[in-house]
Parts: structure tokens; sequence; C-alpha cells
């Protein structure tokens, strides 16, 4: 066994750089927003910088022996590290996030909706989308996208840009919607309860990150909705009705068209923090 | 293999005893050559006329230059010895020996060091670094003279060292020269630690298959995923604000003095708590950050309850949370308010509590963190302030990283396998929906400044109070940095701590719903 240097130290400090290297690459190729909300970017940067100086720092150390070295409570970081590497980012299970949101997964699908559409004045559970540009990292902001307007096929197609403001709008308001033909985007999300033709297509609102990810989306209901599993991407097109569905009133999607959809470019949407 | 043990210490502190008697021990009549290296003149020389044993050459060196690579070379050549102790000089830095080449299988076994126990904590803290290095680098501590009061000597050492065995009499110490000496309980050892290493070896082949069972089962798949994406979040999340903490932490390490911090808690008899609570104002950081703070407050001396009303109360008072449920709670800044101020009331009743029940740091901190010490990490010399700033910070923010990882890879296990209908709508009566929530809270583990958007979509589901009890309490009694807590003080206390922020919470969110 080598003694000549100080193994703690060693490990301590490459760890660091990893660490510092890892948020570097993550920060760069926008893998960070897959986790975090971009807002904490400055922060991670910050973080990287911070752990590269350390991990220069206390190098040098590393080379004053220590004979009662214990590198082996270091093994516990290749739990993290594996993390990243092995398992690819992907979605966050629908049974969790409707965990995340307990009962609350009610609310953000349709527990919000009767409150705010019920009496808007009652204003409970909406949120109002960033008015923060977030600019140069390609997450666009649900303000800068104006609300969706009726084409000349008497559809509302809503954006991925603009589900945001959309979502919020219509759990203000939802008898604006009513009888209109709307056409959106999400991923399949089905709760207990539901029946076999019904699904909610959502986007994930991230707050912090993925440890509080809320389903946002309206009630769809339609012939072949049940083919689609959780978390695929879907389009759905279909008429808005005002409906009573487990004691809450919430608009209900009657879908007449459903078809596969690329996954939207920012994975998650964001109301204002 | 010639090991070699080093038995250091400072002058008088008993080494040439322990040698002595370490060569009276029938086992070392097993040894064919054992070869005693002074580098000092004991006290107490070592009578070697006397001993039976023939094969025990004595030998010395008077100057430190003299460790060098060929000194090992020339004992190989001349000695050949089985067996090598030296007894070092307590004045040498222990690194030119740690630093000096070896022939090709020798090798330093353990560094014992020996010390008075009447003398130990003077002499540690006023020696420099020597002695502090050599406490560092030691695998197990022997006290002379003990008398009966051994807690400041476990404190002294652990400060420094805390992964040293410690002895303070004869029958520890046997016991231990005879697992490094008696051959017959090596060979016992080495079978054991065989066992031990195979019986784990397989356990990690059987996780791995486990694991790679989990990966293939298309069903499980997306739930490790799930877990990974959540538990990458926390951490990622918790990166910056921990280095801050970590950061901070140092600064008042290096730059406050402890009487300075314990002045400003204790100056006013009523005003203490009060200001505790509002410190957090200035630290406009996420909760996690502040456990690493309020344990550096813990270590240098501030009274615990106060360190804990900061602690518990910075999540609610700080201007960042306060924006994020202004913006929650939009058009009701009464949810901001009450959050201020329950906050605080909560902190400060636990603080009281705790004063009251006479709950004193050396009962809570972890023996190795205790006021006294210097720092709770190894010290690593430095050149300059700077860079002592920085080694220190990427120190603690690693020791507490640990937890972190542990934390957030609980939380992220728990919200896959609890059950969403266990959150499902009930009707049950107001103290069920609370406790529920306070439940919910410390299994989430959210940020403080994410609470409160969480807290906000249950309003349709749960009444009132519940909402302000999860959103109040919650950074309060969340799991990871509960965790986190442990890494300073003892588990009994954090336990003890938590069931205090539970039964305070029903008495103070309670009465809520009867408005």
């Amino acid at each position: 066994m080598n003694r000549k240097i100080n193994s703690e130290l060693f490990l301590e400090s490459s760890i660091c750089l990893i660490l510092a290297g890892l948020l570097f690459y993550a920060v760069l190729s926008g893998k960070a927003a897959l986790y975090v909300h971009p807002r904490l970017n400055g922060f991670l940067w910050m973080a990287a910088a911070v752990l590269a100086a350390i991990a220069l720092y206390m190098f040098p150390h590393a080379f004053t022996p220590k004979h009662n070295a214990r590198p082996a409570k270091y093994l516990l970081f290749l739990l993290p590290l594996a993390a990243c590497l092995l398992i690819p980012a992907g979605a966050v299970q629908s049974k969790a996030a409707s965990f995340g949101v307990p009962a609350g997964g009610v609310s953000a699908i349709g527990g919000t909706s009767p409150a705010g559409g019920v009496s808007p004045a009652q204003d409970r559970g909406t949120v109002i989308p960033d008015s923060v540009p977030q600019d140069d990292l390609g997450i666009d902001t649900s303000s800068e996208a104006p609300l969706p307007k009726e084409d000349a096929n008497g559809v509302t197609t809503i954006t991925d840009e603009g589900f945001a403001k959309w979502y919020q709008d219509i759990n203000q308001d939802m008898k604006r919607y009513e009888g209109k033909t709307l056409k959106f985007k999400g991923q399949v999300f089905r709760m207990k309860g539901f029946a076999k033709n019904e699904i909610v297509p959502v986007r994930y609102a991230m707050v912090c990150c993925t440890a509080d990810l809320q389903p946002c989306g309206i009630l769809s209901r339609g012939g072949n909705v049940a083919k689609y599993k959780d978390n695929d991407w879907v389009w759905v097109t279909g008429k808005v009705k005002i409906e009573n569905f487990q004691g809450q009133t919430m608009p209900v999607c009657y879908v007449t068209k459903i078809e596969p959809a690329d996954p939207a470019k920012v994975l998650y949407i964001y109301f204002t923090y | 293999m010639v090991k070699i043990e080093v038995f250091c210490g400072f002058l008088e502190s008993g080494k040439t005893t322990l040698i002595q008697h370490v060569l009276e021990q029938s086992y070392m009549w097993t040894y064919s050559r054992v070869l005693v290296l002074q580098c000092e003149e004991g006290i107490a020389e070592l009578h070697a006329a006397t001993m039976e044993n023939k094969n025990v050459v004595l030998s010395q060196i008077e100057d430190i230059h003299k460790i060098r690579p060929d000194l090992f070379e020339k004992i190989e050549e001349q000695v050949d010895p089985d067996l090598i102790l030296i007894e070092y000089n307590g004045t040498w830095p222990i690194e030119r020996l740690l630093t000096t080449k070896l022939p090709e299988d020798y090798k330093i076994d353990r560094v014992l060091f020996c010390a008075d126990a009447a003398t130990f904590g003077l002499t540690v803290n006023n020696t420099g670094s020597l002695m502090k290095n050599q406490l560092c680098n030691a695998d197990s501590v022997h006290f002379n003279r003990c008398g009966p009061d051994l807690r400041p000597l476990t404190t002294a050492a652990a400060a420094l060292n805390r992964t040293a065995k410690l002895y303070f009499d004869e029958i520890g110490t046997d016991r231990y020269l005879a697992a490094v000496f008696d051959r017959e309980e090596i060979r016992k050892a080495r079978r054991g630690r065989l066992r031990n290493r195979t019986i784990a070896i397989l356990a990690l082949a059987a996780l791995c298959l486990l694991l790679g069972g989990l990966f293939s089962s298309a069903d499980l798949f997306p739930v490790v995923q799930s877990v990974n994406m959540v538990f990458i979040g926390i951490t990622m999340q918790a990166i910056p604000f921990l280095l801050i903490g970590a950061f901070v932490s140092s600064l008042l390490q290096i730059y406050v003095p402890d009487e300075v911090l314990v002045r400003f808690f204790t100056r006013h008899k009523w005003l203490g708590f009060p200001l505790a609570a509002l410190l957090g104002f200035f630290f406009p950081i996420c909760d996690c950050g502040i456990v690493p703070i309020a344990s550096r407050l813990t270590q240098k001396g501030v009274p615990l309850s106060h360190a804990m009303v900061f602690m518990l109360a910075a999540p609610a008072v700080s201007p960042v949370t306060i924006v994020s449920t202004l913006y929650a709670f939009p058009g009701q800044s009464s949810y901001a308010v009450l959050r201020i101020l329950l906050g605080m009331l909560v902190a400060v009743a636990a603080g009281g509590i705790l004063n009251l029940t006479h709950v004193k740091a050396e009962d809570a901190l972890l023996s190795g963190s205790a006021a006294s010490c210097a720092c709770s990490v190894d010290p690593v010399p430095c050149k300059s302030r700077v860079e002592q700033i920085f080694v220190l910070t990427g120190r603690e923010f690693i020791s507490m990283g640990k937890y972190i990882v542990v934390g957030a890879l609980s939380c992220a296990v728990l919200q896959q396998i609890i059950p969403a209908s266990l959150f499902q709508r009930t009707g049950a009566p107001v103290l069920f929906p609370i406790l529920l929530m306070l439940l919910f809270a410390f299994f989430m583990s959210v940020c403080s400044t994410a609470n409160a958007f969480i807290g906000r979509s249950f309003l349709n589901v749960f009444p009132v109070p519940a909402v302000l009890a999860f959103v109040v309490m919650g950074p309060m009694l969340d799991l990871s940095n509960l965790f986190l807590l442990t890494r300073t003080f003892k588990k009994s206390f954090v336990v003890k701590l938590a069931g205090l922020l539970v039964i305070l919470a029903v008495p103070v969110f309670l009465p809520l719903s009867f408005f």
C-alpha cells in the first residue's frame, strides 16, 4: 500500500474536481435543466467554480502523508456519480408526481379550476407565469407567448411555450374556453379512479427541482386514449365542456383526435418564482 | 514482511514503558529478531540486559536527518529483523518517517500514541502542529495515569483524530497490543477479515444482480429512473447552498473569535432568542445551508438553544422564502406574515424548552465535535488564510455531502414507495390533516422556497391550518436536514428535537382552525 500520500485528501480533492466538472458539463449542455430550475444555473456556475478552486487548493495537501487514512468512507460518493453517469435522464414517473402533489395531484389537474373557475376572486391555486425572461438558456417564458388564438378552422392550438400561460388562464376563467376546440400537447398521466378512456395530457411544472414536479393539464376523455402509455407525448385535439368530475367542477376535453408527438424542447414548464 | 510499529508522543508520555511492556510479553518469543530503534532517551530506560529474550536488538539515533532510506537499508543488511519498534521523538515531525522510502517488504503497520492523561490537553494545544500531527496519524492512543473523568480526554483526542482507538487502562492496552503483536491473534483477525470481505463481495454481487434485474424488468425501470431523477435533482440543488453554508461556517471558524459570537447571543437575557430568530434574515440561503452554520455556532460555544432557534427560524424569516411565499399565495400576504410569525414562534418555543430542560451542548454534540475543539475535521496546515478557508470549506462540504447523499436518496425512494392514496382527501377531524401534512413535509424534504408552492396546491384538500403547518414546519422537519444534523449532533438529540417540533406544532396550529 502506498502511504506516500494522504488518500483522504486526495479523494476529497478528486471528488470536488469531478463534481465541478459534472456541474460545468450539466450547465453547458443544458442537462441541468432536466433536474433543477434554470434559475439555479447561476448558483451552479458558482458552485462549479468554487469546487474547482477547492480542489486546486486541496490537492497539494494530499502529498502530506497520513498514516491512518480511511479512504473507504468516500465510497458513498460513487452513488451520485453512478446515478449521474449510468442512468439516463428520463421522465419522473407520474405515480411519483401524483404523490408529489398528493390529492393535490387532483388539485393540479382540476382542483385549482373549481376554485379559480367558480369564483375567480377566490384565487387559491393559480400562479402567475414567470415574468422574468429566461433569455439565453433557451427557456421560453410563458409571459412572452401571448394567449393562444383560434385559427381559421376554429381550433385553438396551444404551443409548448404558451402552455403555462394557457393553463393558468383556463383555471382562472374556464368559461372562456367552453365549447371551443383545443389542440395541446402533453404527457399521458393517469390517476387512480380514472376510467379507461380518461387521461390527462400534462406538462410538469417545476418549482425548484425534480422533487417538486407537479402535473398540470386538463382531463381528456375519448375513444382511443387507452393505447397510449403513461408519459407518452401526445397531441390532443378536442372540444371543451365544463363538467363535474369527482366532486369538482373542471374543464373536460372530449378528444376527437389524439396522435403521438415529439417531446417539448423544454421538458418542464415554469411558473413564477 | 517486516512490520514497523511506531510509538510516538511527547517526552515522558510513557513510550519507553509501553515498549518495555511489549517486550516482556510471551508472544514476543515468536519473533526471531526484534529491533528497537530509540529516537530519544527515555526517562525509563529500556533494560535490555534484564530481558530474557535475547533476540531483542537495541539501537539509537539522535538526529532526525538519520531517518533516510539508507537507514532502513542498513538495518536490513546488518540486523535483518522481523519486527521493528520505533520510539519516535516527540519533537520530530512524523511526516519525516512516513515519507521515507522503505525497503521492499517493510511496512509501517501501526502508529501508537502515548499520552500522559494529566498533561495531555495542555501539551497538545501548546506544542503546535508537531504533536497534533503525530496524534492525527495515530491508530491508537494510550493514556497513562488516568483520573476518573475520561470525558475531556476523549473529547480532546477525538477533536483531532476520530478514528483512533482510545485506551485508558492496561487491560484495553494489553488487548490492543496482543492484536498488533501476537501472531496467533493476527492470523485470526486476518481470517475474520477475509471472511467479512467474502461476505461483503457476495452481498455486493447479489445487490448488483438485483439492480440488474430491476433494470431489465420493464416495469421497474421507470421507478428506478424516477428515483434517480429526484435524487439527482435534490442533490444538485443542494450543492450550491451547502457550499455557501460551508463557506460561511469556515469564515466563522477562521475570522470570528468564539467569545464574540457567544457574547452576541447571550448579552441580553431576554433578547437572545428573538435576536437568534431574526438573524436568519441576513442569511438568504436555503435551509440546507443553515444547518452547517448552526452546527458551527454550537461548536464555538453559542448556547445550544440559541443556535437551534437560529436554525429553526431561519427558513421562516429568510427574504428568499418570504418572497416565494408572497408569490405562492398571490394577493394573500397574510400567509407570508403568518409564516414568519408562526415560524419564529415555534423556533423560540423549541429553544425555550431546550433551555428549560437544560439540554447542554456537551450532551447533544457528538464527542468529536464538542465546543472545545478547534475544528470538526482533521486540521490541515495552510500557508495563507485564503487557502485555509478554501480547504476548510471543501472538507466541511465533503463531510456534509455524505449526509445529503443519504438524505436525498431516502427522500427519492420514499416519494416513490409511499402510496399517493395515503394523502387523498380525508374527512377526518382537524388534527388529522395537520399530522398528515407534517408527515408529508417530513418525507418530501423540499426546499423552504419550493415548499410554499407545494403547500398552496393542498389548499383545496386540507384546511388552512394544515397547509400552514406544512409550510412552516416543512423546512424544520426536513428529512435530509435532520440527517445533516446528525453529523455534529447525537442521533438521540436529533430525534428528540424532531419529536419536540411535532409536539409543538399541534398546540400552535390546532387553535388556528377555530378561527
